[in-house]
């Protein structure tokens, strides 16, 4: 009897849960893509790497502007 | 108790279909009272399974015979430690815990997200939701791990000796620690492909979770490696069993994604190849689950038998389809959007490393699935022998060996020659050098010493890299530390890359050491009688008998000496007899390791009351190098996934 009465409530609970923001219908308009904060920190650790393969000889100035700019273009959504 | 979980599996199983149709509405309709209403959903999934957790480990603990779970894989001796690992023992509670983690890196998403329920999460969250309804479906109708019998044993079957073991305890959590990882960036794959948004953005969120999953799946590999190491009959750290392959599989693409998404990041390029890859991953983790809980592949490691196997396989099949669809409609949005100039620049590296271990990872697919296709359209079940799987990877693995140690050198877009000739030249010099010293310390053989030169040309190669850009870092920062730490806060993931090479250098050291240069000796010795192995010589002592609760216990005790006469160490291998298991008695080997390789020894038999007792002896030579090499990538890992360094 009491494992019954016990699941009951957990199945009421959830669905009443669940069920609460279209019943209620809240409409709160949908949030915008969100810009991550984590795409600078990348964007960061990506132009320190170049630096490092154009300070160490991998790849020379010129190659090394063109990454760079391929970068920021990613960045900001654009084509390259 | 075990009603409240069993009716909680239902509960979530319905959940599930209002949770999947929700997003499927709130995305339709672009309302936001769906989408919440289904993110609650996960929510009310997770607490439900957290419930059935509860409930299963409280009828373990307390030895409640009537349900069947219960029954089958406890007794009333086994020890607590293990009647709570049996939560993971059998098919059923393994699956518990599957959906279980799934929904906790679920919720972890979610908060990450702060809620944020926009077209792409929205469609992330649907894809985790159908998820839940395929396990949950399982659950509810196949494997419920509740489910009460109609009558009460007095006593349960226990836990199967060779699961009576310390990595017990951590191997299966881990491995599918790994397994489940791969669902989330699994699901931003798909989220990026519905809502054509395959940018940086995708490639952010995926990173980390991906890399997380790897270091989970390779933690998981080595400690059960590590297991079937010291498990007699299981055939080594690594035996190509196919549960052990198909921890492998996914591992190989999941690290071939890491690097596709390295292109991605730094040339848009290798599009299509990052989705795919992402997709296989997670894919074969599926099947890695299923080979490993359906028992339909004879298997040393496989404990469950069931006919599940037709569902993961429709489920897989399903996916597939949605996966070749989603790609032909955003096939221009896959389109590099820029060519590979030439092969010589990291990304054709890159792009060459993606086809080796795809390859690798295909060759080792279709050896562990030839037992399954061959019951299906033969009936009989054809197993493919350990050679097999040697012969055929060894070619791929000098493959990667060779471009690891080149790639390193390369810049993006098209590599300086003079760079790269210089940067190959000294390590290929120094390994040929060392092949030599190889030569003369004993490694006559030639494929291993041909190996042995590859992996020190990696490695070397590897430092010498990384030494080259802390000679950069010292020059601004002036100081060794300083440099070493910036570089790994500053770059986390290309210094933890490193470390990560420079630990499978080790590992395959330790591999082609350990396998090709295995010693093994069979023989038996009256009490006080000593036998020469290798460079020890072992003196057999004593034999006595003894009991634990929960099984008896017959233990060998062995003096090692070393060439020069000296007492190293004193082994006890032991014959345990498991209640309820007598007839399986299991060997608990026993280990004197060193630098140079280890003496394994365990005990194979008796007889005359003791006195005289027969022995399996192995000698594996560089095998504490492949242990400090896996450990070495696994700190790799983590070091790459660095989460202090977003701060700096």
């Amino acid at each position: 009897m009491i494992p019954a009465i016990v699941i009951g409530i957990i199945a009421a609970v959830s669905l009443y849960y669940i069920l609460e923001p279209i019943i209620l219908k809240t409409t709160v308009p949908l949030t915008g893509e969100r810009k991550l904060k984590d795409l600078e920190v990348h964007y960061r650790e990506a132009l320190r790497e170049l630096e490092y393969d154009l300070q160490s000889g991998k790849i020379d100035r010129q190659e090394f502007e063109i990454l760079k700019k391929e970068l920021e273009s990613q960045l900001s959504g654009e084509d390259v | 108790m075990a009603e409240i979980g069993q009716y909680s599996i239902y509960i979530a199983f319905i959940v599930s279909i209002l949770s999947s149709v929700f997003f499927i509405l709130g995305l339709l309709k672009k309302n936001y009272d769906f989408r919440l209403s289904a993110l609650r959903g996960i929510y009310v999934i997770f607490a439900l399974l957290t419930l059935v957790i509860i409930s299963l480990l409280y009828v373990l603990i307390t030895s409640d015979f009537s349900v069947e779970y219960v029954a089958h894989y406890t007794n009333r001796e086994l020890p607590l430690f293990y009647k709570i690992t049996a939560l993971w023992a059998g098919q059923s509670g393994s699956l518990v815990l599957w959906i279980w983690l799934l929904g906790l890196f679920t919720i972890i998403v979610i908060w990450e997200n702060h809620g944020d329920l926009s077209d792409f999460n929205s469609y992330a969250y649907m894809i985790l939701s159908f998820t839940f309804l395929f396990l949950l479906l399982i659950l509810t109708f196949f494997s419920n791990p509740l489910k009460r019998m109609d009558f009460t044993p007095p006593d349960g079957v226990g836990m199967n000796p060779l699961l009576q073991n310390i990595w017990m305890i951590i191997h299966p959590p881990t491995l599918y620690l790994g397994y489940v990882g791969y669902a989330i960036p699994f699901s931003y794959a798909f989220a990026a492909l519905f809502t054509g948004k395959i940018d940086e953005e995708w490639i952010v969120r995926v990173r980390k979770w991906s890399l997380l999953a790897w270091i989970f799946l390779t933690t998981g590999i080595f400690f059960g490696a590590r297991w079937s190491y010291i498990e007699l009959g299981w055939g080594g750290y690594w035996g190509w069993d196919p549960v052990e392959n198909s921890s492998l599989i996914p591992w190989l693409l999941g690290t071939a994604f890491l690097h596709s998404i390295i292109a991605q990041e730094r040339g848009n390029i290798l599009k299509r190849w990052s989705i795919i890859l992402i997709f296989l991953t997670y894919i074969t983790a599926i099947f890695g689950t299923y080979i490993s809980r359906s028992g339909i592949i004879s298997s040393v490691h496989a404990f469950a038998q069931s006919p599940l196997g037709n569902f993961f396989l429709v489920y897989m099949f399903g996916l597939g389809i949605l996966l070749i669809y989603l790609i032909i409609k955003r096939n221009s949005l896959l389109q590099s959007q820029r060519k590979i100039l030439t092969i010589f620049s990291r990304e054709g590296f890159i792009y060459l490393t993606n086809w080796v271990f795809f390859a690798l990872a295909f060759v080792v697919f279709i050896g562990t699935s030839i037992p399954l296709f061959s019951k299906i359209f033969t009936g009989k079940e054809i197993t493919v022998k350990t050679s097999f799987y040697n012969q055929s990877s060894l070619p791929f693995f000098a493959i990667i060996v060779i471009l690891m140690g080149i790639c390193i050198h390369l810049g993006w877009r098209r590599a300086r020659s003079k760079h790269l000739i210089k940067g190959v030249i000294v390590p290929a010099v120094m390994s040929v050098l060392l092949g030599i010293l190889y030569w003369f310390l004993g490694a006559h053989q030639i494929l291993p010493l041909i190996m042995y030169i590859l992996t020190t040309f990696m490695l070397i190669s590897t430092i010498e890299d990384f030494l080259s850009d802390l000679k950069v870092r010292i020059r601004r920062d002036g100081n060794f530390f300083k440099a070493i730490w910036k570089m790994f806060m500053l770059n986390p993931r290309k210094y933890g890359g490193y470390v990560v090479h420079f630990g499978i250098a080790l590992t395959a050291l330790g591999i082609i050491g350990s396998g090709f240069y295995l010693h093994k000796d069979d023989f038996k010795l009256t009490k006080g009688g000593s036998h020469k192995v290798k460079n020890f010589t072992l003196k057999y002592t004593d034999l006595i008998a003894f009991n634990i609760p929960n099984a008896q216990i017959v233990q060998a005790t062995v003096k090692v000496f070393d060439k020069n006469g000296r007492l190293v160490d004193i082994l006890k291998p032991q014959k345990r007899f498991y209640v309820n298991w007598e007839n399986e008695p299991s060997s608990e080997v026993d280990i004197y390791p060193s630098i140079y390789g280890d003496l394994y020894i365990s005990l194979s038999g008796w007889e005359k009351k003791g006195e005289v007792a027969y022995f399996h002896v192995m000698v594996e030579p560089l095998i504490q190098i492949l242990w400090a090499g896996t450990l070495l990538v696994i700190l790799g890992g983590i070091l790459a996934y660095n989460p202090w360094s977003r701060k700096e």
